[in-house]
C-alpha cells in the first residue's frame, strides 16, 4: 500500500491528486484503491476501470477521488472524437493507400488512445515512401512515428535528432494487435 | 539533352555524358542525401525508390543542396562509401517448407543513376541473396531496380509474412542509421578522424536480423 504523493514519479499527476488515497500497485501504472476501483495512469489521463466491462477515463483537470462528481464527470474513451483534420487526413490517406476497411477501423482506435494520451501535442499524418500510413509527433527533436501498413502492420519507429540512434519495434497484424499496449510502448519510447 | 535550370552548375548538368560503372566508387568517396523534409521518414510516394544520393566524385561541397528541379532543401546527411559498401544484413528464414528458406543476405550495390540536371545522382541499391544450407552459391541473386522496388515486384517486397516484412524494415532502419552524419561534419578534420578510426560507422549496426 503506498500514498498517491509517495508513490508516483510523475509529478504532475501528484499535483493533481489532493486526496491521499491508499493506493496498491498492481502493475507498473496500474494501482487499485481499497473500494476495488483500479487506476492507470498515462501521461496525461488517469484510466479508472470502474469494473470488467466498464471502463472510463477521467481527465487531468478533475479529481478522481472526489465522491459524487466523480462517476458523473467521466468520459468513456470512445465518445472522445478525433479532431476533424486528423480524422479527414486519415481517410484521405486511406483511401489512397487503399487500406481495408478493418485496418481502419484499428487506425482510428490507435488515433483515439494516441490522442488521449498525447493531448498536448500536435499529432501529424502522412505516409511514407513504402506506402505506409504515417503518424508522428515531433518531440524534442526526435521524430517518433507510427507506420500503418497495408496490410495492418505497426512499426513504431523513433528517430532522434542522432539519427544514427533510431530504433524500431514492429507488432504485425498476424500475431493479434493490442493498440493499448502499441500505445503504451510508443509512449514509453524516447 | 539539354538543360535550362540556370541555379544548377553547368558541370552538374548531364548533358548525356557517359555514366560512370560501378566500379568507379571508392571507399573514400561520400554520399550525401539531401532532407526534403525534416522526418526522414516522410517521405512522398513519388520517390519511393532505393536510397537516392548525390556522389561526391561529381558534385562539389559548395553545390550539395543547390536545388535540383524537384524540390527546395536546405540541409543534408552523408556517409562515407565505404560504409555502404561494408554493410550486410543476415537472416535465416527456418521454415523449411517455404520456398526460399536459407539464409538470406542483404548488401548494397551503387548504381550511377544521372538526372538531366544532377549528374551526381546515385542510388544505393538492394542486393538479395540467399544461400541454402553450406552451398556457396546462392540460389537467389538479384540487384533490386527502382522500378521493382516500386511496383513491388521484388522479392524482398512482395512477399508477405513477418520474415521477409521485418527484413525490410531492419534494412530501412539500418539505412536511416548509416546515412547519419551530419552536415556540420563534413569537414577536413572529420574526414582525417573518420579514418584515424578506421571508418567504422557512425552507429553500431547489428549484421543479424532475427525476429522478436
Amino acid at each position: 500500500m503506498y500514498e498517491v504523493g509517495e508513490y508516483l514519479e510523475r509529478k504532475s499527476l501528484a499535483d493533481y491528486i489532493q486526496n491521499v488515497v491508499k493506493l496498491e500497485a498492481v502493475a507498473d501504472d496500474t494501482w487499485k484503491t481499497t473500494d476495488g476501483i483500479t487506476i492507470s495512469a498515462l501521461s496525461n489521463y488517469i484510466t479508472a476501470s470502474l469494473n470488467i466491462n466498464q471502463k472510463a477515463m477521467v481527465p487531468f483537470e478533475m479529481n478522481p477521488f472526489d465522491n459524487s462528481p466523480f462517476l458523473s464527470k467521466i468520459v468513456k474513451e470512445e465518445n472522445i472524437e478525433l479532431p476533424q483534420t486528423i480524422k479527414s487526413q486519415v481517410n484521405q490517406i486511406s483511401n489512397h493507400l487503399k487500406i481495408g476497411d478493418e485496418v481502419q477501423k484499428d487506425i482510428e482506435k490507435l488515433l483515439q488512445k494516441l490522442y488521449i494520451s498525447n493531448a498536448e501535442r500536435e499529432i501529424n499524418i502522412s505516409m511514407s515512401a513504402d506506402r505506409e500510413l504515417l503518424i508522428y509527433l515531433s518531440v524534442n527533436d526526435t521524430y517518433k512515428n507510427i507506420l500503418v501498413s497495408e496490410d495492418g502492420d505497426i512499426e513504431l519507429l523513433i528517430i532522434p535528432s542522432n539519427k544514427s540512434k533510431s530504433y524500431n519495434k514492429t507488432f504485425y497484424k498476424e500475431d493479434g494487435l493490442n493498440l493499448s499496449k502499441v500505445v503504451s510502448t510508443f509512449n514509453e519510447m524516447r | 539533352m539539354k538543360c535550362d535550370n540556370k541555379n544548377v552548375p553547368s558541370y552538374l548538368h548531364w548533358n548525356n555524358r557517359i555514366v560512370f560503372h560501378t566500379d568507379a566508387f571508392l571507399n573514400y568517396h561520400k554520399l550525401y542525401r539531401l532532407k526534403a523534409q525534416n522526418n526522414p521518414i516522410e517521405i512522398p510516394e513519388q520517390w519511393a525508390n532505393a536510397v537516392s544520393c548525390r556522389w561526391s566524385k561529381i558534385i562539389k561541397k559548395k553545390h550539395i543542396t543547390i536545388e535540383p528541379p524537384k524540390a527546395h532543401y536546405n540541409d543534408y546527411d552523408y556517409v562515407f562509401l565505404q560504409e555502404i559498401i561494408n554493410y550486410k544484413k543476415t537472416g535465416i528464414l527456418e521454415n523449411q517448407q517455404h520456398q526460399y528458406a536459407g539464409k538470406h543476405v542483404l548488401t548494397c550495390v551503387m548504381h550511377h543513376d544521372p538526372l538531366d540536371c544532377d549528374f551526381s545522382h546515385c542510388e544505393i541499391l538492394i542486393r538479395h541473396q540467399i544461400f541454402k544450407g553450406d552451398m556457396e552459391k546462392a540460389v537467389f541473386d538479384q540487384v533490386y531496380t527502382h522500378e521493382q522496388w516500386q511496383e513491388k515486384t521484388a522479392l524482398l517486397n512482395k512477399e508477405g509474412g513477418k520474415f521477409f516484412k521485418g527484413l525490410k524494415k531492419a534494412f530501412r532502419l539500418d539505412m536511416i542509421k548509416l546515412i547519419s552524419r551530419p552536415s556540420a561534419a563534413n569537414t577536413f578534420w572529420e574526414d582525417l578522424r573518420a579514418y584515424c578510426k578506421q571508418l567504422k560507422p557512425n552507429t553500431e549496426i547489428n549484421s543479424l536480423f532475427k525476429l522478436d
